[in-house]
């Protein structure tokens, strides 16, 4: 598992840094003092752990979970016993208290990559990058990345992709089922789109490709949730 | 804390006072005569006295007031002598007085004990000393600028940012096991945030905690390995 450390203590992030040592199954890639620049970095980096303080200057750790949306697994590492329940109403997996034991901490990183792992294996899809579709009688895979939107047209869904489209046989519930819900969104009663391939939103539509797609207003707040946004 | 050096002595006075440089939070007077000791803790307000036993020539060992003193000789017989009419032994230095003497005499004071217990760094360290003593200097680089901090707070009076800060302290010390200081900065960062301390009252305790942080950054320097 890749993981980051946040924290405005030199010898707080030493000693974590140290402890990721020790577990074989963890490798610590990066190290920041201050939490903004860690939104920057999990924009661009794909990371599942963060080791994350609460108090820091000018921006807290729960001021970093408030922000970053597609958040990954957090371990709370402080010294601050007080805040374990609103730590946990943001689905944190831990609360250690620093200065972080050895047992303590291989008990919390254990336990998140045994969720991990269970996760998984619930979800055998989840780790997928495809999909396969039936066109006429033929088993036809397509990318998720290669997915620009689907649109419901009667008893069939159109898939976009930027060479061609492909018309299937099924329901836009069943699609909704079925793909991973990190990418893509019900945008609309008769759309889904890739979420990596939104270009802009204005009002009430969206545009990929080159494409407008509407987007319903129950569907509004749910598609804004579901992006990085500042 | 304010201590009265008594000491004719130039040269000892100016090893004295480059000791003291190394503990901020103490500032220390110098008195060259008995009777020079004798006008000034009439108008200043001492914690300590460390005083030569010969001034001038003169043996005196006059304690004024309620002061705590400490004596110095350069006689090993002289100060065993005195051991002998029931001056307890802490209270007799042989000079010249080193920093251990003084570090001392000022967690006498102080009453908080800043000999740290290694057990948690050396359970992440595995034996690793260099990891070890990357802890210590960083340990060294910041709590200057956190004890600086919290004198700042403290004189203005913001009870709330000063408990902040405390608390901020702690994890360091609980890391290096400075359980002693762990302890009185937990009790006055919990009266600090919860109960309403009066400032002086406040200040009163702080005192002591500052120069024992002082003192756990003497007491590292010597922790590490070169």
């Amino acid at each position: 598992m890749k993981c980051i450390i946040i924290d405005d203590e030199k010898i707080a992030r030493a000693a974590l840094k140290k402890l990721c040592e020790k577990v074989d199954f963890l490798e610590s890639v990066a190290e920041f003092n201050n939490p903004l620049e860690a939104i920057d970095f999990l924009n661009k980096e794909e990371i599942d752990l963060v080791f994350l303080d609460i108090h820091m200057p000018d921006f807290s750790g729960f001021d970093f979970l408030s922000s970053v949306k597609n958040v990954p697994e957090v371990i709370i590492t402080t010294s601050d016993d007080n805040f374990g329940v609103q730590a946990f109403e943001y689905d944190v997996s831990d609360y250690i208290l620093k200065p972080v034991s050895t047992p303590r901490f291989i008990k919390a990183v254990n336990k998140v990559r045994d969720e991990r792992m269970s996760a998984e294996r619930n979800e055998p899809d989840s780790k997928e990058k495809h999909i396969f579709i039936n066109v006429n009688s033929r088993l036809v895979r397509l990318n998720y990345d290669d997915i620009l939107f689907m649109e419901a047209r009667g008893d069939y869904v159109q898939i976009q992709t930027p060479q061609k489209k492909h018309l299937v046989h099924a329901t836009m519930k069943r699609f909704a089922e079925k793909l991973p819900p990190n990418r893509f969104v019900q945008v609309h009663r008769s759309y889904i789109v890739n979420i990596n391939k939104i270009v802009d939103i204005e009002d009430n539509s969206i545009l990929i490709a080159e494409e407008i797609i509407p987007i319903s207003r129950s569907n509004k707040d749910e598609l804004l949730n579901r992006l990085n946004t500042i | 804390m304010q201590i009265l050096y008594v000491e004719d002595d130039k040269f000892d006075q100016l090893a004295f006072k480059r000791i003291l440089k190394k503990i901020p939070s103490i500032s220390v007077d110098i008195a060259t005569s008995h009777h020079e000791m004798r006008e000034k803790v009439e108008v200043n307000a001492y914690d300590i006295i460390i005083r030569d036993i010969y001034l001038n020539g003169e043996k005196n060992l006059d304690t004024p007031g309620n002061i705590p003193v400490y004596f110095t000789s350069g006689s090993k017989p002289v100060l065993e002598q005195l051991s002998k009419k029931s001056i307890d032994s802490k209270f007799l230095l042989l000079k010249p007085i080193s920093l251990q003497d003084v570090q001392k005499i000022v967690t006498d004071y102080t009453n908080i004990s800043t000999e740290p217990d290694f057990s948690q760094i050396d359970e992440w360290a595995d034996g690793d000393e260099h990891f070890k003593n990357e802890l210590i200097t960083y340990y060294l680089d910041e709590i200057p600028s956190q004890i600086q901090k919290i004198e700042e707070v403290a004189l203005e009076g913001d009870l709330k940012k000063l408990a902040d800060l405390l608390h901020a302290v702690l994890t360091k010390l609980r890391t290096f096991g400075f359980h002693d200081l762990v302890n009185k900065v937990s009790k006055l960062e919990y009266d600090a945030r919860n109960n309403d301390l009066a400032i002086s009252v406040c200040n009163q305790r702080l005192e002591p905690i500052i120069i024992a942080l002082h003192q756990t950054r003497l007491t590292l320097r010597t922790k590490r390995i070169t």
